[in-house]
Parts: C-alpha cells; structure tokens; sequence
C-alpha cells in the first residue's frame, strides 16, 4: 500500500470529507494549487508538489483522487463510483487532443481535459 | 357483477449503464417484446410478457441504464418518473435491481435509492461467472442480511441463477422499510412536512420532492410553488452530492468482505486491446477498416437480398396483372400495393446488416472508444464519434442509418446527426448521377484509371458530405447546443458480443421499420401511384381511344403504341398536371415540366426518376445501358427557345438539385418515428429543398 502523507493543514482535514462537490472549498483548493505552481515558477529550486491537476498527469502515471472542484462533475463521477480517494491510472490520451481516459474502480471513463483541470490528484509513486 | 380491470403484474429492471440489463430482459422474455416510445421523448420503451413460476402474465419493462435517480440525462429522467409515481402506468409491482457484481458499490448506490423509495425488490447480481473465472466469491447472504431483501446471483450470459430468480417473482413480495440514506435532520422535517402533498408516506420520496419539485408530474402547481420557497435552489446540488456521498459511505460499509477481493479480470485485457484500438495512428486505421467493411456490407452485400427481394414483388405483381381481371382493383393491388410493400421490405437487408455491426460495436464496448478517437476532430461541428456511423451510413442508405441515431445519448447530437445524414450521397441517388454525368461529363482521362467522370462522381460525394458539416454547424447554432458541456463518459471493459441481444436488436429494428416507417411509405406511394396513373377523366378516356383505335389499325406496331400511350397518360396524368403547374417555380433552375413530373414521381424513391424519364421519354428503363434514354434526352428541343432542353448548366443544376434535396418519403417517415415530432420532418423537408433550390438556380446562372 502506497504510503499517504498525513495532512496537517486544517483547512485540507476539512476539506477532506465535508468539500467533496462544494464549491466553495474547491476553488479555494485549486485557488491555492494555482499559487502554488506561481511558486514553483518562482522558485524552481523547490521540489515539485505532489498535487497536481489530473490534465498535467502523464500517461501511464497513478494517483489518488484529491477534490473535484466542479460541482456538477463531482457528482458525475461520484455516479461512477470515483470519489476522494479513488485510486486511478491514465491509461490513454487521445490522439487529437483533449480526451483523457483514465481507469479506476475496474472501469475506464474518458474525460475531457478542459473538465480534468478542475480535479485535482496527487500522483502515487 | 362487472369484473374490475386487472392492472397485470408489472415488473421493472433497473440498472447501471452496460450491467447485462438487456441480456436478462431477452433472457426473461425471448422475442416476446415491444419497443414503442415513451409519450414525448425518444426513449425507447421496452417491455415484454412472461409467465411466472406461479402462472401469472407479468409486463416486464426494461428501463433505460441510468447512474442515479437525481435525473441529468433525458433516459435518466424517465426512469426517475417511473419510480417515483405511484400513478405512472409503469409503476413496477417490483423491482429486479440489477447490479453488475464487478461493479457492486456502484450498482448498489442505486440499488439503495431504490429501495429507499420503498420499491418491493430483489436484487439480482449479474456477471458472476466473470468473478468465478477469478475464483472469487460472492456472499449473497452477507448482503441479503444487510440490505434486508432478496439477493440472487445470476448470470445472464449463460443462463445460471435464471430459474432461482424466476422462483422468486411474486407479486407478494413485501418493501422494506429499512432506510439506507436517512435525510439531515433539518431537511428531514422539511420533507415530512410535504407528505401530503404527494400522498406518501415515504420519507425519501418526499425528500427527492423536496429537491426537484419540478420533476414530480403529480404535484399540484400550488404545493410546488410552496415547496420552492423551503430550499433556496443554489444549495439543492449540495444536498444531492451529500447524499449520494453519505451513500456511497454507507454501501461501502455493506460491501465489506462480501467479495474476497477486488476483481482485477478483464482490465488488464482490455488495456492490452485499447493499446491497439486507441493508437494515436493505428487507432484510426481501425476505425477507418472496420467504418469500410460496413459501408461495404450496407452498399454491395446487402444488394442481393434487395435484388431478390425487388424481384419476388416485381413478379408478384406482374402475375397479379395477368391472372387477375383487368380492372382498377387489380392495379391498385399490383402497381399500388404490392409495389409499396415491395418499397418498404427493400430496406429490410440494409437495416439487418448495419444493425448487426452497430450491435456488435456496441456490445463488444468499443462504440464508446470511436467516441472517444473522434471527440476532437467532431465536436466542432456538433456531432461526436457516434454520429459518424449514421454519415457513413448514409452514403448507402439514410433510412437505417437515421434509425442508428437512436444510439447517441446527447438529444442535440441525435438531432443533428439525424438532420444531416440525408445530406449524405445515398445509392439511390447514383442511378441519377450516372445518367446526367455521363451526358454532360466527358469521359476524358486525366491521371491513368481515373476519368473526368470518375471525378464528378467522387465530387457529388464530397459536396454531400462537405454540406452535411456545415449544415451540422448551422444546426448547432440554432439550436445552441453547448458542445463545451460536461463529457464524462464511460468506457466499459471489452466484452465478446452476446449473439443473442444482437439477433434481438436487428429483430426489433427491422420489425419497428415495418410496422412503424412502412405505414407512413405505403400510403404515401399509393398517393403517388394514384397522382401518377389517373387524371382528369375525359382526356385520359380520349387518349385511351386514341391510342386503341391506332392500334387496331397497326396492330404489328402494338408495343410501340402502347409505350406511347403510356407517355402520354403520365403526362396527363395528376401527377402531369402537378407538373406543369410548377413549370413557373422550377423555370428559374432550368428545369422544365417534364423533370417536374420527375420531381414528384422521384419522391417515392429518387431512382424511381430515372424510371420515370424514361417513360416520359418512351424508352424501355434499363439501369446497366442508359444510353438510349440519354440520346433522347439530349435530343429535346425546348419549344420557346429552340436550343437543347438539357444543357449541361439544366444537367448540373439537376446534379445538384438531386444532391441536396430530400426526395424520399421513407427517410422522411423514419426522421418521425425518431424524432416523435412532425416538426423536424417538415423543417427537414423545407431546409433541404431549399438549399437544393438556391443551390441549383446558382449553378444554373453561373453556367448559362
């Protein structure tokens, strides 16, 4: 079992059960990955985040589903049985652009890459 | 004492998307089904009869696959009506909630909003003979203690557990009363307090109330005003994705340990597979092979049986004409009827054969890869993946490949696709194209094999399909379809096909084509029969006369005569008179009343205006050497001006008048049993009349 850092900050043990599809904490969350990536840009002597949005995974990587910022999507993938959590691998880019298709919970799901900004993962080593 | 109606035993499968629904239902019922509609959306309705163990007729009724009873899609919204009123003619008495067992948690979320609405149910785990190719096992007892109803573990691939579920269907099985989800305190008491309004005692019911009032039919406007004041709307999908993650949670906790562990099966399998099949190259070499051999099989395979087919009510109604008294009755039997018959069971090979490959796509699971492949390069236009079958298609046939639009979920995407297909290059428009370009097109070579002629046809059929995209974009626009909207579409594991669901599909589709699309085609070629043979009766009599008083003076010439006589009918006929009538409107194309004639005949089928030229023309109709009709078709001389009829500017406008206008009652027929509204059958006819009208007078200027 890959091993998961402990999250200390407060808002991210809240925002762990109870933002799953709220918008609020959602934004607030990919707010704070955009700053994060400023930061980086800033500063690329800092070792990468691990969170990233599932658009910049490449192929063939893994990760945990973090938070969905998009409300109506976060229920759509709730319907497919992804949730926070989810452990899921991209398995296929499509070819002209903008599909993504990753597997997880024995199925695959193809996702367009302007919907898989607002889903934000942390890859599995 | 007056018997009362028996409401018959109704019983509804409920299930996700690809969880072997289908398969259980023709497992159930055999080919005792119907697909009909339900009553203003192009939802196919299923249902079919069987006996039960106990001897009862029960109605089964197959629901459209749906993820969630919160409704985001047209299928999903009707299943959700269906279970939540009581009133609704397909009510279930009980529910078989099928869950795919490789998907359990998924499948139970449902599962678990079913039974939350107090719905008598047994749940039926489908696939176990994947999870027994894994060793796995399934405790059905585990789950049947937690959830508290009957569990069965079945297989409808082969058969096992079917007789233990048809033992268990009663009509006495009672509902449980066991919340799964119990609603947030605060907006519990709100849902009690509408209870009476909807006449219920169900709490979850009242609470799906409480959050779309406006998808309960049987609320009063008054109590749903009432209701709209308790939620304020913005917080509503909060509440749904509540629940359905407290949902989730709670299924989590009944799946423990009731499979040993997680299935891992095909998935490796179906990686190996989507490597080739979603190659960034490769991946469209085999759509592009496979998207071949259907056109292939629809265009050239499917020609024997049409020929065969054509020729049985050929010579049906020519054995009517010569073993039948000579009379009005007769002809309207054999030209009329049999002819029309003959028109609507043509179509029976096309629809077989390319439902068999759309079956096979879908059940195989690879239909939902094209999607994803072709997402990118369609949207734009509005159409997706799934729309590319109905356009390739329909450069054999638009009639079955309309019928094939029935397979894209989104409604403005269906619209579309079904809008645009005629535009397609069909076969029947080739016989035309082949007789004017081959009068008007030099059969010039211009690179080794090819011709001019070659050329003008390969054009006829990039015009259709370069029209059909940019009428797609027009369409898109009108109707704002928003293609930015959310897409998060599953790709099920692949599947070997199961043989039976696709001889049930091509079954239904074939049967619904004839029942449903043939009575529209069979009235309106008797339409055009009668316009074609009859007019006004005192010149039709003297031309009779005419003709018989000639022939009794040369009788060696009888044959002759008679093929004069019937050019004359027809150009005296109604359908003459239609003819003539709009001479005055098609004038500015270049056409003159004679082709009019050819318009309205055509309109049956538009290989029917070669057949009809030629009797204009008195040449005997002969699809393999058009040449005698071509000689004197080039020979007409238009009397007001005293130059050739048919220049080649009347030649290309007509080329592309044929193109683009929508000269066939059966596609016509089969947009309104797809779309279930005359309303897109009439802006259909009117927008590609018109473009072919505006398209032909251009070319007509532009070349005289």
């Amino acid at each position: 079992m890959p091993q998961y850092r402990q999250t200390t900050n407060f808002l991210e043990t809240f925002c762990k059960k109870y933002t799953q599809c709220r918008n609020f904490y959602g934004t607030l969350r990919l707010f704070r990955w955009n700053l994060n990536c400023l930061y980086q840009k800033m500063n690329p002597a800092q070792p990468l985040s691990e969170n990233i949005t599932l658009a910049a995974v490449q192929l063939g990587q893994s990760g945990t589903i973090q938070y969905t910022a998009d409300q109506e999507l976060c229920v759509a993938l709730l319907n497919l049985g992804i949730k926070n959590g989810t452990v899921f691998s991209v398995t296929n880019i499509a070819p002209l652009g903008d599909l993504l298709a990753i597997a997880a919970n024995g199925t695959k799901i193809a996702i367009r890459k302007k919907d898989a900004v607002q889903i934000i993962v942390k890859i599995l080593e | 004492m007056t018997p009362t109606p028996v409401r018959p035993f109704t019983i509804a499968l409920l299930g996700n998307p690809n969880c072997g629904k289908s398969s259980l239902f023709n497992r159930l019922t055999g080919l005792n089904q119907r697909v009909g509609n339900y009553p203003g959306v192009t939802v196919d309705r299923k249902s079919g009869a069987f006996r039960t163990q106990k001897g009862e007729i029960a109605t089964l009724i197959d629901l459209p696959g749906t993820y969630s009873l919160y409704p985001n899609s047209q299928d999903e919204r009707v299943v959700a009506d269906i279970l939540r009123h009581q009133q609704h003619q397909d009510y279930p008495d009980l529910l078989i909630m099928v869950c795919d067992a490789t998907q359990l948690q998924r499948s139970l979320v449902l599962a678990s909003q079913a039974l939350d609405l107090g719905l008598p149910t047994i749940i039926v785990l489908n696939m176990i003979d994947i999870l027994a190719k894994e060793s796995l096992n399934i405790q059905t007892e585990l789950l049947e203690q937690r959830l508290k109803t009957k569990v069965i573990a079945i297989s409808a691939r082969t058969g096992e557990g079917i007789a233990e579920l048809q033992n268990h269907i009663d009509r006495n099985i009672e509902a449980v009363n066991a919340p799964i989800f119990v609603p947030p305190p605060d907006l519990g008491h709100l849902a009690t307090s509408i209870k009476s309004c909807l006449h219920t005692n169900n709490d979850y019911l009242a609470f799906q109330a409480l959050l779309q009032p406006d998808d309960f039919a049987q609320l009063t406007e008054n109590c749903r005003k009432d209701i709209r004041k308790k939620v304020s709307p913005d917080q509503i999908p909060l509440f749904i994705a509540d629940e359905m993650l407290l949902r989730h949670d709670k299924v989590a906790a009944i799946c423990d340990n009731v499979l040993t562990h997680a299935p891992t099966y095909s998935e490796q399998m179906t990686n190996r597979i989507d490597k080739v099949v979603l190659h960034p190259i490769g991946g469209y070499f085999l759509f592009g092979a496979i998207l071949l051999l259907v056109f292939q099989a629809i265009f050239s395979w499917a020609a024997y049986p049409m020929d065969i087919i054509e020729g049985f009510f050929g010579t049906l109604s020519e054995t009517m004409h010569q073993n039948l008294p000579n009379n009005l009755f007769t002809k309207l039997l054999a030209d009329g009827i049999v002819a029309g018959i003959g028109g609507i069971a043509v179509f029976v090979p096309q629809i077989a054969l390319l439902f068999f490959f759309i079956a096979l796509l879908e059940e195989s699971g690879y239909m939902s890869r094209v999607m994803f492949l072709m997402d990118s390069l369609l949207r734009p236009f509005g159409l997706s993946g799934r729309s590319l079958v109905p356009l390739i298609g329909g450069m054999a046939c638009a009639v079955p490949s309309i019928m094939t639009a029935r397979t894209i979920p989104n409604r403005h995407e269906r619209l579309i696709a079904i809008m645009v297909t005629p535009l397609m290059s069909c076969s029947a428009r080739i016989p035309i194209y082949v007789l004017i370009i081959g009068m008007f097109v030099p059969a010039t070579p211009i690179v080794g094999i090819f011709t001019l002629q070659g050329i003008a046809m390969m054009g006829m059929y990039v015009l259709g399909f370069v029209t059909a995209l940019v009428s797609a974009l027009v369409f898109k626009t009108l109707l704002r379809y928003n293609t930015n909207s959310l897409y998060v579409n599953e790709m099920p594991i692949y599947r070997m096909p199961r043989w039976r669901n696709v001889a049930v599909v091509i079954y239904q589709k074939c049967r619904s084509f004839v029942m449903e699309a043939g009575k529209v085609i069979l009235i309106i070629s008797i339409v055009l029969w009668l316009a074609a043979s009859f007019g006004p009766p005192v010149q039709m009599r003297s031309i009779t006369q005419k003709y018989e008083q000639q022939i009794a003076q040369q009788p060696q010439q009888a044959a002759h005569l008679t093929k004069l006589m019937e050019t004359e009918k027809l150009q005296h006929s109604y359908a003459g008179i239609f003819g003539r009538t709009i001479e005055p409107i098609i004038a500015p194309l270049g056409f003159d009343w004679k082709i009019g004639i050819a318009l309205l005949t055509s309109f049956a089928a538009r290989e029917v205006f070669v057949g009809t030229m030629a009797t204009l023309y008195s040449v005997e109709p002969d699809d393999e050497n058009p040449q005698l009709l071509r000689q004197k078709m080039q020979a007409e001389i238009n009397p007001r001006t005293n130059q050739p009829t048919y220049t080649p500017a009347v030649g290309f406008a007509l080329l592309v008048f044929y193109a683009f206008a929508m000269q066939c009652m059966s596609t016509l027929a089969i947009v309104k049993r797809e779309t279930n509204a005359w309303k897109w059958v009439l802006l259909m006819l009117g927008y590609m009349t018109g473009l072919a009208y505006v398209a032909a007078w251009l070319v007509f200027r532009l070349l005289s």
